[in-house]
């Protein structure tokens, strides 16, 4: 099937198989932020906002996101101009590998959006679908609670 | 599944004929059509732009629409401190709780199922439209493997009784999916339980209510402390288990009858 996906503002066409991951078709235009952990929802590096929802790519098939906006992480910052929470993760030190790397920020972006002054207790539950194999989780908290901080006082 | 077609209905009077379909299937954009070896589904009918997505107070009743989230119909109902509202937001993840949707969730019922517990102790109906359109309670629904033919479920609805309770689930860690889950609802006027439903799912054949438990306890006084009253209304509860998740049957077994008396205690400590 052929349709369009709208991706960090962006309208692409797209063609792909009926029972194909929105992970799978993501990465084949090229948008290998999105990084391919375990395929089954449970590690969090696939993340994706799907109309500023937070989901798992590999859990949703690619039909089911025609027409909607996708964010990923490159939606949210660039190299020149990062996103506060990018910037607090870095100067946390939270970032080790970086593999989940983008997922714990479109994560943190998520929670922030709802709750910008979250309790350390509601970050963890919050970050409960992301694993970072480096097991850095106290160093991505406190890159979490300094972004709350930074965007409180920037906007 | 190989290559599936995909269906996008605008209004739910296109659904009956799309599931009239050789092997179409609703997809609420859950995660269970994944899971669940559809190696028979040839189509997927995505219900996004049906107007599911609600949460309503109706006529004494609450009603959800069916293509609601776990995470949206917790909100919904985090306000009234619901029983459901808790169940839903310990399943899974932050992220598979944004996706699986209640409809999804009902007509797979896997038995690690944070939502059927609950609904079960409300008994809940479920509006359904296609082959079977109207209106069923939900016991029905997952007794009948016929009701789930190519029909889409399009509400849940229960009375909105100021039930107290208590919910547990049995996991290894937060995130596991539970190999059984407790939910017990009760009702009081003062110190006497006016009503009391109790329902474990995961047991073998899915899920069991209680009545034997529900009645020794119906009606009684209840002490400040309950521990009395709960171990001759539950000395050994009738319910086995199968083996799962490195857990043998005896052991879930023995796991599920000491949870069972804590939930009851924490639901009777609960109520007003």
């Amino acid at each position: 099937m052929t349709g369009s996906l709208h991706i960090n503002g962006t309208e692409l066409r797209a063609s792909f198989r009926g029972n194909e991951l929105l992970l799978d078709v993501l990465r084949n235009l090229g948008c290998t932020e999105v990084k391919e952990g375990c395929r089954e929802g449970a590690c969090g590096s696939c993340l994706v906002l799907l109309d500023g929802v937070l989901v798992n790519s590999c859990q949703v098939l690619a039909a089911s996101a025609l027409g909607r906006e996708i964010t990923t992480v490159k939606g949210l910052g660039t190299f020149h101009e990062p996103h506060p929470i990018q910037e607090a993760f870095v100067e946390a030190g939270a970032v080790q590998c970086g593999f989940c790397t983008p997922g714990m920020v479109l994560a943190t972006f998520a929670l922030l959006k709802k709750n910008p002054k979250p309790e350390e207790a509601e970050i963890r539950k919050a970050l409960d679908g992301n694993l970072c194999r480096c097991t850095g989780y106290v160093k991505i908290i406190e890159a979490v609670k300094l972004a709350a901080e930074r965007m409180a006082h920037h906007g | 599944m190989d290559e599936a077609q995909w269906f996008f209905p605008d209004n739910l009077d296109q659904v009956p004929e799309i599931l009239s379909r050789e092997g179409v299937v609703p997809h609420g954009g859950g995660t269970g059509i994944l899971w669940g070896g559809m190696t028979r589904v040839r189509g997927l009918m995505d219900t996004g732009r049906l107007d599911l997505k609600y949460a309503r107070d109706q006529n004494g009743s609450i009603v959800l629409g069916s293509a609601l989230s776990y995470t949206e119909a917790a909100e919904a109902l985090a306000k009234a401190d619901h029983l459901l509202a808790r169940s839903l937001s310990s399943a899974a993840t932050e992220p598979l709780r944004n996706r699986i949707s209640l409809g999804g969730s009902i007509s797979m019922f896997p038995y690690w199922s944070d939502l059927m517990g609950p609904l079960l102790a409300l008994d809940a109906e479920l509006s359904l439209v296609g082959t079977n359109s109207g209106t069923y309670p939900l016991s029905e629904y997952v007794q009948k493997r016929e009701l789930r033919q190519k029909s889409l479920i399009t509400s849940i609805r229960w009375p909105d009784v100021p039930w107290r309770g208590a919910y547990y689930r049995h996991t290894r860690t937060p995130t596991d999916r539970p190999a059984f889950s407790i939910t017990v609802l009760v009702l009081r006027k003062s110190k006497r339980i006016e009503e009391i439903r109790i329902v474990v799912v995961g047991c073998s054949g899915r899920y069991r209510r209680l009545t034997e438990v529900e009645q020794a306890i119906q009606g009684a006084e209840v002490p400040a402390e309950p521990d009395d009253l709960i171990d001759a209304a539950a000395p050994q509860p009738g319910m086995d288990f199968p083996a799962r998740m490195g857990f043998s049957a005896e052991y879930l077994k023995a796991c599920a009858s000491v949870e069972l008396k804590r939930s009851l205690a924490a639901a009777l400590r609960s109520s007003p």
